[in-house]
């Protein structure tokens, strides 16, 4: 197996490992708001933050860049929480700040405190040549996001299925309100847990 | 409103039960060996490893003890490794892996053995269970370099004790 196939194979073990929660909650945060027909936003949100990450993971492993794992370790819940809060707050994109636009760009930012989480352990193993290792794991990452979103699309059609179907019934709402109902659950969920994560990590 | 009502639960459930897992969120589990041959007709074996994972399945203890951490001694390193880093060169000969230094430098322990009497990788296997018995996500990444070609083979729990190859 050559270097960039091994260590993409390990960015995608991680990445789909269902121990890896804080990853999956992220993205199922960062997804929530999303119908199947907003796939290309979607795509870029989760691309920019493999880009964020890539960059501090590629910093930190450089040692261009040392961060307090303990502070990394609490930032990370903290992201989730603020994706989900974010969910929760914006009623309608069309006239929030940018439109959608802003999403990419937070995405990125925590993309950039989720690197450094990967690099405290990736930091050992990458001493030599790193450019293939790193290339490498960023894009199993990638792949294996897109994997995780994929598989959250699926879920998140059968969850609007059965709101509408449950909705229709009571005759209360309809439509697109099955969407904003179910990124409701899913943000509460999400960030129930992560405040939790939070919690137990706090530095101080 | 609802949202500082889940913020608080969420607070609440974290003062008030068991952690859900690990402080670290998601550690990834790996070691990484480098293998090459050298021209004295040897092969050489570098092991890098967290120190606080090795030390603790060295000295055959299931928790990781509190830093500060030490580095095994060479001959505990060397009987740990026995049966789980295992050479077989060209004809299926067992190599004898011999623990020529420990070296622990931040969170990370160097173990390097040496198999002489080997001139080439060609029909070498190798096992590497490092760890396997304390992570079932435990990734051991093996790295060779014949001066020509480098290639990397990963193990993982579901490989268990197979070996594989480390030449084309």
């Amino acid at each position: 197996m050559s270097e960039l196939l091994a260590f993409a194979s390990l960015g995608f073990r991680h990445i789909t490992d269902p121990r890896g929660a804080d990853h999956i909650l992220f993205l199922l945060a960062l997804a929530a708001i999303y119908r199947f027909r907003d796939w290309r936003e979607c795509v870029w949100v989760i691309t920019a933050f493999t880009a964020g990450h890539s960059i501090t993971l590629a910093l930190a492993v450089t040692g261009s860049l040392a961060l307090p794992g303990a502070l990394i370790e609490f930032l990370i819940p903290v992201t989730i929480v603020v994706t989900a809060v974010e969910n929760l707050v914006v009623r309608d994109r069309t006239v929030a700040f940018w439109g959608r636009r802003y999403r990419p760009l937070f995405a990125g930012v925590f993309g950039l405190v989720h690197g450094a989480g990967f690099a405290n352990y990736l930091r050992s193993l990458f001493v030599d040549r790193i450019a293939a290792p790193l290339f490498g794991f960023n894009i199993g990452l990638e792949v294996g996001q897109l994997l995780v979103i994929t598989a959250a699309f699926v879920a998140f059609a059968v969850l609007d299925r059965l709101i509408g179907r449950a909705v229709s019934v009571t005759r209360v709402v309809a439509g697109d309100h099955a969407v904003r109902i179910r990124a409701l659950a899913v943000s509460t969920v999400v960030l129930t847990v992560a405040t939790r994560w939070a919690a137990e990590r706090l530095p101080w | 409103m609802v949202i500082a009502a889940v913020i608080a639960l969420g607070l609440m459930t974290a003062r008030c039960s068991e952690p859900i897992r690990d402080p670290a969120i998601h550690p990834l589990h790996t070691t990484l060996t480098e293998v090459s041959v050298d021209a004295a007709g040897a092969v050489d074996i570098r092991l890098r490893a967290f120190v606080d994972d090795f030390s603790a399945a060295v000295g055959g203890r299931r928790d990781t003890s509190p830093p500060p951490y030490t580095a095994p001694k060479d001959s505990a390193a060397e009987r740990y490794l026995s049966s789980r880093l295992m050479l077989t060169v060209q004809g299926g000969r067992a190599a004898t892996l011999r623990v020529t230094s420990v070296r622990h430098e931040g969170g990370v322990v160097w173990v390097t053995l040496r198999a002489a009497g080997v001139r080439s990788l060609a029909g070498a296997r190798l096992t590497n269970t490092v760890l396997f018995e304390r992570y079932d996500d435990q990734v051991n990444i093996v790295q060779t370099d014949d001066g020509a070609r480098r290639r990397t083979v990963l193990f993982t729990t579901r490989d268990g004790r197979a070996s594989k190859p480390l030449a084309g």
